[in-house]
């Protein structure tokens, strides 16, 4: 079969440049700090006063007040276990601990990212969970929070999953 | 269920035009970002080469596809026909007791009629994509493959939700009308113990299902409830996992202009592993004359991967609407595939009338389907197991007629006057029918008030319901326009002094 054209020797910075411009175009929200402990603070700020549906990763501890079930907590907390240039979503795979429902159903969404998991290609993403192996059973790719344009194509978020996502990316 | 007890409130003629026309202008400025994100013509080849290996070596490559769902846990059922696909999942809810569903789009099942099939074994089966929720609420079909509820006004989806929750909704707070939808659609989520979706891909090398949305309701529908039951047209299979990489870039690229949708899943079997996803996971591998396809001259219409761009694309879809096709699958490649699907050997073919052959379809097209010359084959071969000689007769005395332009402008000039007491007659019936506008269109008649409604106007022109035979199979599922009172030609003329 033909074969996936050769990511191109991507410097960094265009990577970081295009995954934020990929993301804001449908609507998600970038921000990048220098540390995992300032990506929690970050979070903290976001989070506020709701209440936390939040997978177990320790990337996620320290930084949610009070926790509930999926089905009522305001923020989803979620990790992310690859980023994509080009296209500005963030991919992961549930499992134990990332659990489907926490990651669906608050209204709000924060996904921490390290860095270092920023990658130029989908081929290079799906490439972490296909190239060797059996996948998981559920690997998604997000780039924005929840939207329609089903009625007169208006653009409207959070149909059905989180109305609102911030990224926070982190230097680790 | 909760379902209106009115049919569709009548759409009188601009309100479904201006609806299209404003979907097919995004779709189009859509397309023009698109080619300045990659390099359009080389993902198109490539996009092209990926479906048509796969078609090429469909038997062996589901073979593997099913080996590899097996070995991750899943379930495989093989459906020949649209109705073995339907008892397949009627026997799959009835096993486990199951009576609540939720849906995502998916045109298979709209293929195979599966909610009318599930409803009558007791399965109270819930579209779940808003566009498609809206018209399972109005007891309508989806008009596009993408968008179902394009033919839609936000004044009619306030109407309908507002007459549901009692309540007056503005059509302008389009964030409230989706915030309603979403209460609702949460409960069904909730409550559901069977999932329904279709795919975009099926990956062989790995078993994989690819699903590709922007509302989330599918990593709802494939997440929350116990089972998980998909509808896969045998067609849909990829080779390997590279191909799938881009072929889940070419079709939002088609679709909306981007290289990601909001969310893609990837699912490999059923929940493993501590994940609280679902516990069972069938795929129906649905045949339903694709198979058949396969080394015929329309065998690279299976390439498809129901991006919609030839829907909007195609000059006779922008008036009429997917509605007027009356098949699942409308547009260029709803007037292939239909007949095509049905039988090979024996379709009527008709729908493939329902275009120009401009080839924007062709052109349109991100895996490079000719379907200009696709829908010239499916009228020859309609032809040719019934020539109709009257009819042919008849068109080939008017197009000879018309060739010569003193014969046209004296016909087109007289013509006009000769039949117009038939609309005259038209307007002075609906006159006497007080009220019948908010009836349903004629029965024979596809799209409420598509044509404008008999005396409905258009400008100031009339539109006329039914035609004496021997021209009456025109107006079974169309209206006919008034003739200008004055031709194009005399108009001219005149103008210029």
């Amino acid at each position: 079969m033909a074969d996936a054209p050769a990511p191109a020797a991507a410097d960094p910075a265009d990577l970081r440049t295009s995954f934020r411009t990929r993301l804001e175009e449908l609507d998600g929200r970038l921000h990048e700090v220098e540390s995992l402990a300032a990506a929690r603070a970050l979070a903290r700020e976001l989070v506020g006063d709701g209440t936390v549906a939040r997978w177990r990763d320790a990337a996620l501890d320290e930084i949610a007040g009070t926790e509930a079930p999926a089905e009522q907590a305001d923020v989803s907390l979620v990790a992310g276990d690859v980023a994509v240039a080009d296209t500005g979503a963030i991919g992961f795979a549930h499992g134990a601990g990332r659990d489907r429902a926490g990651g669906l159903l608050p209204s709000r969404q924060i996904a921490l990212v390290p860095a270092s998991a920023l990658v130029a290609t989908v081929a290079e993403a799906l490439g972490r969970w296909f190239g060797t192996g059996r996948p998981p059973a559920n690997v998604v790719f997000m780039a924005g929070p929840s939207r329609t344009a089903d009625i007169e194509q208006r653009i409207i978020r959070g149909v059905h999953a989180p109305r609102e996502l911030d990224v926070i990316l982190f230097d680790d | 269920m909760p379902r209106v007890l009115h049919p569709p409130q009548h759409v009188p003629a601009p309100a479904i035009t201006v609806n299209l026309h404003r979907a097919a202008a995004n779709w189009s400025r859509n397309r023009a970002r698109a080619k300045t994100l990659v390099d359009w013509e080389g993902w198109r080849d490539r996009a092209q080469a990926i479906r048509a290996d796969a078609v090429a070596h469909l038997p062996e490559l589901i073979e593997q596809a099913e080996e590899r769902v097996i070995a991750a846990g899943g379930i495989v059922h093989h459906a020949a026909t649209a109705g073995d696909a339907a008892r397949i999942v009627k026997e799959l809810c009835a096993a486990r007791g199951a009576t609540r569903a939720v849906k995502a789009k998916s045109m298979l099942t709209e293929e195979i009629g599966l909610n009318e099939a599930l409803a009558e074994a007791g399965v109270e089966s819930v579209e779940t994509d808003l566009g498609e929720y809206v018209v399972q609420l109005m007891g309508d079909r989806p008009s596009h493959i993408l968008a179902p509820a394009v033919h839609l006004s936000a004044g009619q989806v306030a109407e309908l939700f507002g007459g549901l929750a009692g309540e007056v909704f503005d059509p302008d707070d389009t964030q409230r009308l989706v915030a309603y939808a979403r209460a609702q659609l949460r409960d069904r989520f909730l409550a559901a113990e069977v999932g329904i979706t279709g795919a975009n891909f099926l990956v062989a090398e790995t078993g994989t299902l690819v699903l590709v949305e922007s509302e989330g309701n599918i990593r709802l529908c494939t997440g929350l409830p116990r089972v998980h039951i998909a509808l896969v047209g045998i067609e849909k299979v990829l080779r390997d996992w590279e191909g799938a990489a881009h072929m889940v870039q070419m079709l939002p690229l088609a679709a909306h202009g981007r290289r990601t949708a909001t969310y893609h899943s990837y699912i490999t079997g059923p929940a493993r592993d501590g994940d609280d996803g679902p516990e069972e996971l069938h795929v129906i591998l649905v045949d339903d004359g694709r198979a058949a396809l396969r080394g015929t001259e329309l065998e690279s219409a299976l390439n498809c991967i129901r991006c919609g761009a030839c829907l909007y694309a195609c000059p006779v879809y922008r008036q009429t609407g997917g509605h007027a096709y009356g098949s699942a699958y409308s547009g260029p490649i709803g007037a292939v595939i239909t007949p095509a699907l049905e039988d090979y050997e024996n379709h009527s073919g008709e729908l493939a009338w329902m275009s120009s052959l401009c080839g924007a379809c062709a052109e349109a097209c991100p895996v490079k389907i000719p379907l200009d010359e696709q829908l010239v084959i499916i009228r020859a071969g309609a032809r040719e197991r019934d020539p109709k000689p009257a009819e042919a007769a008849f068109f080939e005395a008017w197009s000879r007629l018309w060739s010569r332009p003193s014969a046209y402008r004296a016909t087109a000039a007289t013509g006009g006057k000769a039949l117009a007491p038939l609309w005259a007659k038209a307007a002075r019936a609906m006159a006497g029918a007080s009220g019948a506008n908010d009836a349903p269109a004629d029965g024979g008649h596809a799209v409420p008030g598509a044509g404008g409604a008999p005396g409905g106007t258009d400008g100031d022109a009339q539109w006329l319901p039914r035609v004496p035979v021997p021209f009456a199979g025109w107006t079974k599922a169309r209206d006919v326009r008034q003739p200008a009172a004055e031709p194009f030609h005399a108009r001219w003329r005149k103008r210029r002094g």
